[in-house]
């Protein structure tokens, strides 16, 4: 690949008085890091701010510049009123009590059958919706941003247990996503889902219940130890009093009930009065505990390495002033962080792990598309990010957590199945070839046949690839050959194992591999490719000789180092 | 031509035992398993249940009248209690720990916490799983630390297992990840094994004389980041690689006459007793249950999670009884907190302090241990604790592993008399 290098003198980013956090000041009074503009930078953002990038549509961004790129991302995107089905709405009818009450037992029975699997069917529709809209990358910036929210705002499924009420949640977060966070927790704090998630429905005067008050500082806006008190939280919790819903036929709504507040005198951080929900936020946005926590939340986030040191506390400082003095402008915000020649450092450049979402949607977008958006979404909830689902109120811990020995293999395989390597059948033919060695190793001798049989029926049950390879067989799931087709256009057709390697190494990694890793990849295609019969000349493979039969020969082998590809440890990172 | 396709040894194999300064006399399919750990060691099995349970809904004090002037919609009737003395009972769904508890396998610690209590559910599970009140700011976890300190470069890369999706801070080590795993049977990669350890090792095939080993080479400054992030993700997929066949094998062959209840805890601890006796080697199992953030409806909540924790934890009880490996097994049962004495407004109870752990085993002496917390001398409403949770942690590393649990600790706590030492 060409890199073309630009090195950009940066202007502010937005006229005004305060500098820009871009224009860092060395940590020795050395002189500003400056910005170094070419292929990794933008891949770099495309994988951060974004889903991933393919090969072929980096240079045209190197050319463009930073700032046209960050632009590109932040620019709104049209919903125009044809597009309207962009957004999501529940469709089908919710439990109306009075209805309810009026029928037999047998009727309520059968209602509640038809209602909940409605609900089943539209809570699917949801996730695939947004699952899709990344796919699309039609603004994929939101939709990473939105991605980032979920985990901050978290409202579970299980509890609030009403797709239309999750779903409006979700276009909340996706409007302010690149909007201001003050709206956004002002929005939060009248949001049924979330009201519901954390018991506020249930807080009334006289009968507090702490559970909001709690998360929504710990969580939401000041982070723990940040210097609230245990007699904050209970009068927040008294503050947020009466915030309830109401619920009526269909829907369900912000209610702020004046009986089930509590309208008397109250202290929170220091504010005194008869303070209710608004209040409450506004009191929080006014910390300074409140910039710092969510500027350092969306740094580490999008950055993906911890804020350490004193230059890290310094920089966490000065992005939290420019959001108080912003009113929490995310878009400001974003727009800095994405020209900071910081956010490039060799510290942070292919050091994050990418969750679930990151790797299954780099991996349709690299590999070259078609992935099921329902496929992507049981995929991730097998790998531990299940969208709408988030496993507590802190939402998904990032970073290396997401990796354990378990879910590393199942990337793997996930990606087996994806590049047509894994179906079915080969997910029973493992698990069949397993129990007999075991039983000619005279492991299981003591096994009748039809213990074998019930062993291998409770293994499948809980074997993920057998439920991720019926929703692909389901979804009639074609692994696209465009990756192969790229790679001869690319290489040409008389390319050597190395530049065959390397080229499919970049274009399937969202980082750059070392060296090892690339000798390893070409001794290993060597070895498929002497095995499959296929001689090499002095400096070409011989695979991507341009004939049916050498096509047919070369496809399931460039199948199989697409499978090793992403199986790597490489892989895991963005 | 050499058929690299056979799934033979790789070199990692002999750099791995190399570097241990032995050599493999043979090179069978079995000679991996000599890194396990011997049979019959001591395994601990860590339950956690998260959300802060409920500890004077589970192990009753009845004979306070305080607990019924505080809670109205929150207790279960005297009558359906398991009475364990004149002050306390077992919550009514605890049939099978009362049979634990009666046949002397079960210590009750009452009154466990820490000073300085926090209810924030993220900071005070982070303490109990480093045993410093700085969390994660302290460094590894505690049984990450326990692999380090009590068995070294020795240890198999599944000394410790989580059943489960994502493991706890607890295991978190750098140097010795844990294996985390929620299926145990269909725990492996679709390809050879030989394979997929080189994309850990980034050996080539072809490659004579010694590879790179797990760091990865550098490439330059410009690379640093990604080069950190590697090494830890190639020495997890080494483990991944090491421990998958002999995971999956013992869960696969394990066979035992002990009916499970049908629930996703009961399955994970039927792994576990498969493992335990399938000889595995590994020293500590983790298992997470959650659910018991009762902040509202707890009576019927809570009486759900007691009752799953019951029947699981009484068949797997039951099952570990009848192998000799199975009998050099303790549980221990804790939670980040208790919840608050008074109840609140919506028939549940907010985040408190102090609670009981659970320790079952053979091994046990059962009983009453610590000292219950008063229900009127409290600390803004919480009940205070009179057990440091980490003189458990204390007694079963010095009583159970014979390590020193002043280095793994970082401090030293009195050690208690549940475990003979």
């Amino acid at each position: 690949m060409i890199c073309t290098l630009l090195t950009v003198a940066l202007a502010a980013p937005l006229s005004g008085p305060v500098p820009g956090p871009h224009s860092t000041p060395g940590t020795d009074g050395l002189e500003a890091l400056e910005l170094r503009w070419d292929a990794r930078a933008v891949e770099h953002l495309w994988n951060r701010a974004a889903f991933g990038i393919r090969t072929d549509e980096i240079d045209v961004w190197v050319k463009k510049g930073p700032e046209a790129l960050v632009d590109h991302l932040l620019a709104p995107r049209e919903r125009s009123p044809e597009k309207s089905d962009r957004r999501w709405t529940y469709r089908g009818p919710s439990i109306d009590q009075v209805e309810f009450e009026q029928r037999t037992i047998e009727e309520r029975r059968e209602y509640r059958t038809r209602i909940r699997s409605n609900y089943a069917k539209e809570f699917a529709r949801l996730r695939n919706h947004w699952i899709g809209q990344m796919l699309r990358r039609e603004d994929p910036l939101r939709d990473r941003m939105t991605l980032f929210w979920h985990g901050v705002f978290t409202s579970s499924y299980d509890n609030v247990r009403h797709p239309e009420l999750i779903g409006r949640q979700h276009e909340t977060l996706r409007r302010h996503a690149l909007g201001s966070y003050a709206e956004m927790l002002r929005s939060m704090l009248r949001d049924p889902a979330l009201l519901i998630y954390l018991n506020n429905d249930e807080n009334r005067k006289g009968k507090p219940n702490e559970n909001l008050a709690r998360e929504v500082m710990e969580l939401f806006s000041l982070g723990q130890g940040s210097g609230y008190t245990e007699i904050d939280v209970q009068e927040a919790a008294r503050a947020l009093t009466g915030a309830g819903l109401a619920r009526r036929r269909e829907v369900a709504t912000y209610r702020f009930s004046e009986k089930q507040h509590d309208a008397g005198e109250k202290t929170i951080l220091g504010a005194s009065g008869p303070l209710g929900p608004d209040d409450l936020a506004e009191i929080l946005l006014d910390q300074p505990a409140c910039a710092t926590f969510i500027a350092r939340s969306l740094i580490e986030y999008l950055e993906g390495v911890p804020l350490a040191g004193e230059s890290g506390e310094a920089r966490v400082a000065r992005y939290a002033a420019r959001l108080r003095e912003t009113n929490y402008d995310l878009r400001f915000f974003l727009r800095a962080l994405f020209l900071d020649p910081e956010f490039y450092r060799d510290d942070v450049v292919g050091a994050r792990i990418a969750s679930p979402v990151d790797y299954l949607v780099g991996l349709h977008v690299r590999f070259g598309g078609g992935v099921p958006a329902p496929f992507i979404a049981e995929a991730s909830r097998e790998l531990g990010q299940d969208l709408f689902r988030p496993p507590n109120v802190k939402g998904w811990e990032e970073g290396i957590a997401w990796i354990s020995t378990a879910s590393f293999m199942l990337r793997g395989n996930v990606a087996g199945a994806l590049v047509g390597r894994i179906d079915r059948k080969a997910v029973r033919r493992d698990s069949e070839a397993f129990f007999e060695d075991l039983q000619e190793e005279g492991a299981m001798a003591e096994m009748s046949a039809e213990t074998m049989e019930d062993a291998s029926r409770a293994q499948a049950r809980r074997d993920a690839m057998n439920r991720l390879t019926k929703s692909l067989s389901g979804a009639k799931y074609k692994p696209r050959r465009s990756a192969y087709k790229w790679l001869r256009e690319e290489v040409g057709s008389g390319a050597s194992d190395a530049a065959i390697v390397a080229a499919l190494a970049d274009r399937l990694l969202a980082v750059e591999p070392p060296a090892e890793t690339l000798r390893m990849l070409q001794g290993r295609l060597e070895s498929l490719r002497l095995a499959a019969g296929v001689p090499a000349g002095a400096a070409t493979s011989g695979l991507l000789a341009k004939s049916k039969r050498a096509t047919k020969t070369a496809e399931p082998i460039l199948a199989e180092i697409c499978h090793l590809i992403f199986s790597l440890p490489e892989a895991q990172l963005h | 031509m050499t058929d690299w396709t056979q799934p033979t040894p790789s070199r990692r194999d002999f750099l791995r035992m190399g570097a241990l300064g032995a050599t493999l006399p043979s090179l069978g399919p079995g000679a991996l398993a000599s890194l396990a750990l011997p049979q019959g060691s001591p395994a601990l099995v860590m339950l956690q249940l998260s959300g802060g349970n409920d500890g004077l809904a589970t192990i009753v004090p009845h004979g306070d009248d305080e607990l019924y002037r505080r809670r109205k919609t929150t207790v279960e009737s005297k009558a359906s209690l398991l009475r364990i003395d004149d002050y306390r009972a077992f919550h009514p769904r605890l049939r099978a720990f009362r049979g634990e508890y009666d046949a002397g396998r079960m210590a009750i610690v009452e009154g466990c916490g820490y000073p300085d209590p926090i209810r924030s559910h993220f900071k005070s599970m982070e303490i109990w799983h480093t045993a410093n009140h700085a969390g994660r700011l302290s460094g590894e976890g505690w049984i990450g630390k326990l692999v380090s300190h009590a068995w070294g470069a020795t240890a198999a890369p599944d000394s410790v297992i989580h059943l489960g999706g994502k493991a706890p801070y607890s295991v978190f080590s750098s140097t010795h990840p844990a294996v985390a795993v929620a299926s145990p049977t269909a725990y492996r990669w679709f390809g050879e094994r030989a394979v997929y350890e080189m994309a850990g090792t980034a050996i080539c095939e072809h490659e004579e004389g010694p590879g790179q080993g797990v760091r990865p080479s550098s490439s330059g400054p410009e690379h640093v980041g990604r080069d950190r992030a590697l090494a830890l993700l190639r020495k997890t997929l080494d483990d991944a690689a090491e421990s998958s066949d002999r995971v999956r094998r013992a869960a696969a062959t394990y066979q035992t006459p002990v009916e499970y209840p049908s629930s996703p805890l009961s399955a994970s601890l039927r792994d576990v007793a498969s493992l335990i006796s399938g000889g595995v080697g590994t020293r500590v199992f983790s298992l997470t249950y959650s659910g018991f953030d009762t902040h509202s409806n707890q009576l019927v909540g809570h009486g759900r999670k007691m009752a799953a924790v019951d029947g699981a934890l009484g068949a797997f009880l039951q099952d570990l009884r009848r192998t000799p490996e199975g009998k050099r097994a303790i549980v221990v049962v804790f939670s980040e907190f208790g919840r608050r004495v008074a109840e609140n407004g919506s028939k549940g109870h907010d985040h408190g302090h102090a609670g009981p752990m659970f320790i079952f085993g053979p091994a046990v002496r059962g009983g009453l241990y610590g000292e219950h917390p008063s229900l009127t001398d409290l600390h803004q409403g919480d009940l205070v604790s009179t057990v440091d949770f980490r003189s458990v942690y204390a007694t079963v590393i010095e009583h159970w592993f014979q390590a020193d649990s002043t280095a793994v600790l970082g401090a030293r706590y009195p050690v208690l008399d549940f475990l003979a030492s």
